[in-house]
């Protein structure tokens, strides 16, 4: 980890201003530095309530000089309620902590956090041995829109690594549209289902991949399909006129009842 | 005449006792032995015996044929081939049955004592019965000549196996003598006191007398170790721990006893010392070197070994299933036959007998051989497997590295099994690159890849001085699939390849962690990081790991550990 001259020296006295709230903030950075576990905790819990940007360098500092299982959750909880760049890079360090519990926190921090190379780091997560940090990793990408992982989603995604699909339909382009309708037959549909439907219900997913989807599913015309085509249809409003809405129809009354 | 006055008769059940004053190592006597031994020549057939539950059964192994089968009831003992008789415990009597045909020859009652040994050549035989134990131990030898019960005599003290040639009996007791009955005479007409081994079996042949146990030695006209040209391998490392015979002075193995599935067989070389031990362990027969018990080859069987004894070029094994088989002394199978019943035990003559065949297909490699027996899967053979995968590794051919990181690395194989590996791993000169390969994989999902055996390696890379190695290890101590066992020999390997890219590291993981070191390994591990860091760093290292000792929330258990490793000197300190 970086900053190791940092550590043996007493967290920064940062508040300086008279105003109320800052006071309180440079009171619990103080205590940061306490022997007292609880009063370190007390701290770290302040400090994410009240919410000032000032407060997170010190408790990453503070993290970085080693905390007690209970008080390292805590201030992790903190720092992604602050949700601060500045704290991106020791999420992305955490996601090498010994502790899975530790690592889970990491990519949830990652994804509040948003910070330079996140992307890359939640899609090295997807290799983790913990099941639930890799379901978060997948969940992550897609909520972060990182593209750039489209190739270790699939890989996930081949390795049924949880979310992986759902992050797939989230963040899918055209030509992944087509990759993913290629493991119709291969995989159950169960799995693929929810990501079919949630492409299909994409604004921005070009017109002709969402036909493309609707295309290949008739084919199968089974009572998943049907069922899944519905599903996408009723939640389309009144006004939707689109052709992919005019092809599900279409698809529906072909498979029947 | 002088031998049997050297008897005292005693009133007491008939037997006659040895002299308490007959000389013990006297050479004229010894001398008349041996000639009567080099003279001898056995006319006894070379034969099998089988034992079952209920059943004896007697095979022909030159006619390959089976010679009879008969009902037996409770036996309490393997059979013992006798010469002209096969002599076994059964229920309260032992019972000596005629090799021609399996009839009973004599029947006597066992008075409550175990049948510890019975042997023959031609008509003359001898069987002891025995307490077994030491002090308090009380035995009877009972001479048999043409098939009916003669001379006997009693001990006051364990007696051990007996050999019968050449009409003499051979008879070991109380762990130290030997002594020489003339069968004819009914007298002993030499005595062999041992004191540097324990003498519980004789081996009568025509090249001379062996005894021992644990060892064996060859009688010659003057008794010493270098005389007797004593010979005892340290046969502890082996699966089961055999020796050359077993204990003659415990109670004898049943016939279902797993004694008979692990021991060692071996024949006499010239000089005493056989060429080759052939030890068994249930499916497996190792070719072991006499001098360090190196394995030579390694064989697996379809069936548990259920009996063997060696000749000079090779050894007769008899399996469960009632397999008869020979191996050559390089392993190969040369012979093989059928007994035609299941077995518990069997009991082996091979004297004169030659097996000659096709003989089987060639041999893989010999850690071909042993990587076959590590990976067997027979829950009963992880000793065997764990030393398969220690003789594995005592092989210095680099491509064997590749072998054993992958059975240290399987996580499916037994837990000692694999120790072995990782043992045998930590111990060997690794070639670097072997190293360097093994160590650039990590865990991963994705890639369906295991974590290393880290501990393993890392050690071998600091005996190699393989620096190149460092940052390696630093991504295997950030990576949160290293075991925590792992992490005391990465940290002390990081100490000794002495990279100053490493202490930035070492200290992260200190600080991060220095709160978590209640589990011992890992506050093992946090003292050997703490000590890497002083021989590392130096002053500042120690200045570190200080630092750390004093921090709020240290773990008790690190706290300890650190402070012992800062503790201890360091070079040049």
């Amino acid at each position: 980890m970086a900053h190791r001259g940092a550590r043996r020296r007493p967290p920064a006295r940062r508040a300086r201003a008279a105003a109320p709230g800052q006071s309180q903030v440079a009171q619990a950075i103080e205590r940061l530095g306490s022997n007292d576990r609880a009063e370190v905790r007390g701290a770290i819990e302040s400090l994410g309530l009240l919410g000032d940007p000032s407060a997170v360098t010190p408790i990453v500092e503070r993290v970085r000089r080693g905390l007690p299982q209970d008080v390292l959750d805590a201030a992790l909880d903190a720092l992604t309620v602050l949700g601060r760049p500045e704290a991106g890079a020791l999420f992305i360090e955490l996601l090498g902590h010994r502790r899975p519990a530790v690592r889970l926190k990491a990519v949830q921090g990652i994804v509040a956090c948003r910070p330079r190379g996140g992307d890359r780091a939640l899609a090295d997560a997807l290799a983790d041995s913990d099941g639930l940090v890799r379901a978060a990793a997948a969940q992550g990408l897609g909520e972060l829109g990182g593209t750039a992982a489209m190739d270790a989603l699939f890989h996930a995604f081949e390795r049924r690594v949880e979310n992986a699909a759902a992050a797939i339909g989230h963040l899918a382009r055209p030509e992944d549209v087509e990759r993913f309708l290629g493991y119709i037959g291969q995989v159950p549909f169960d799995v693929l289902g929810p990501a079919l439907l949630g492409m299909l219900g994409r604004g921005d997913l070009a017109e002709r991949a969402r036909l493309s989807i609707v295309h290949r599913l008739s084919e199968l015309a089974t009572p998943e399909v049907r069922l899944l085509l519905e599903q996408y249809v009723a939640a389309l409003p009144e006004t939707d006129r689109s052709e992919t809405r005019r092809a599900a129809e279409d698809a529906i009354r072909r498979i029947g009842p | 005449m002088r031998y049997a006055l050297a008897l005292f008769l005693i009133a007491c059940g008939g037997g006659q006792t040895l002299s308490l004053t007959f000389p013990d190592n006297r050479a004229d006597d010894l001398r008349a032995v041996m000639t009567r031994l080099a003279a001898s020549e056995s006319s006894d057939a070379p034969v099998a015996i089988g034992i079952s539950e209920d059943r004896l059964i007697a095979y022909d192994l030159r006619a390959q044929q089976r010679l009879w089968e008969q009902t037996i009831e409770a036996p309490q003992t393997a059979p013992y081939i006798a010469g002209e008789l096969v002599i076994l415990h059964e229920g309260a009597r032992v019972v000596g049955r005629r090799m021609s045909d399996g009839g009973i020859a004599f029947a006597a009652g066992a008075d409550n004592l175990l049948l510890v040994g019975a042997a023959g050549d031609g008509a003359t035989a001898a069987f002891v019965l025995s307490t077994t134990g030491g002090a308090g131990a009380r035995s009877r030898v009972h001479l048999v000549r043409g098939g009916g019960l003669g001379a006997r005599f009693d001990f006051d003290s364990a007696v051990g196996v007996p050999d019968v040639r050449a009409g003499l009996v051979f008879v070991p007791w109380g762990n130290q003598n030997l002594t020489v009955i003339d069968a004819a005479q009914g007298a002993e007409i030499a005595r062999l006191r041992y004191l540097d081994g324990v003498v519980g079996h004789a081996r009568a042949t025509n090249d001379g007398l062996y005894f021992g146990q644990r060892g064996v030695g060859r009688m010659s006209d003057t008794i010493s170790p270098e005389a007797v040209g004593w010979f005892q391998p340290d046969t502890a490392g082996l699966p089961g721990r055999p020796e050359l015979w077993r204990s003659a002075y415990e109670p004898p193995p049943g016939p279902s006893s797993a004694v008979h599935s692990i021991r060692i067989a071996w024949a006499p070389g010239s000089e005493v010392r056989p060429d080759l031990l052939y030890a068994t362990f249930y499916k497996f027969v190792f070719g072991l070197s006499p001098e360090d018990l190196s394995v030579r080859w390694a064989y697996m069987h379809p069936a548990d070994i259920v009996g063997a004894e060696a000749h000079r070029d090779g050894v007769v094994l008899a399996d469960r299933e009632g397999g008869l088989f020979a191996l050559d002394a390089s392993g190969r199978m040369q012979w093989s036959a059928e007994l035609g019943a299941q077995v518990s035990a069997v009991a082996l003559r091979i004297e004169g007998f030659s097996p000659t065949g096709a003989g089987g297909p060639e041999l893989p490699s010999l850690p071909d051989q042993l990587l076959a027996l590590v990976q067997s899967t027979d829950a009963r053979l992880v000793p065997g497997r764990a030393f398969a995968a220690r003789a594995l590794a005592a092989l210095e051919d680099p491509a064997v590295t590749e072998h054993i990181i992958v059975l240290c690395d399987d996580g499916s194989l037994p837990a000692d099994v694999r120790r072995a590996a990782c043992d045998a791993l930590g111990n060997r000169q690794l070639g670097s690159d072997a190293i360097l390969s093994a160590l650039r994989r990590h865990h991963s999902f994705l890639e369906g890849t295991s974590a290393p055996p880290v501990g393993a390696l890392a050690t071998a890379a600091a005996r190699a001085n393989e620096r190149r190695a460092v940052p390696l290890l630093v991504a295997h101590l950030r990576d949160p699939d290293t075991a925590a066992a792992d992490l005391e020999p990465l940290a002390t390997a990081l100490g000794a390849l002495g990279e100053g890219s490493a202490i930035d590291p070492l200290e992260d993981f200190l600080w991060l962690y220095h709160c978590d070191g209640d589990e011992e390994p890992f506050a093992r591990a946090l003292g050997a990081i703490a000590r890497a860091l002083v021989a590392l760093a130096g002053p500042r290292g120690r200045e570190t790991v200080q630092s750390v000792i004093d921090a709020p929330f240290t773990s008790t258990a690190a706290r300890a550990q650190m402070t012992a490793a800062i503790a201890e000197p360091q070079r040049g300190e």
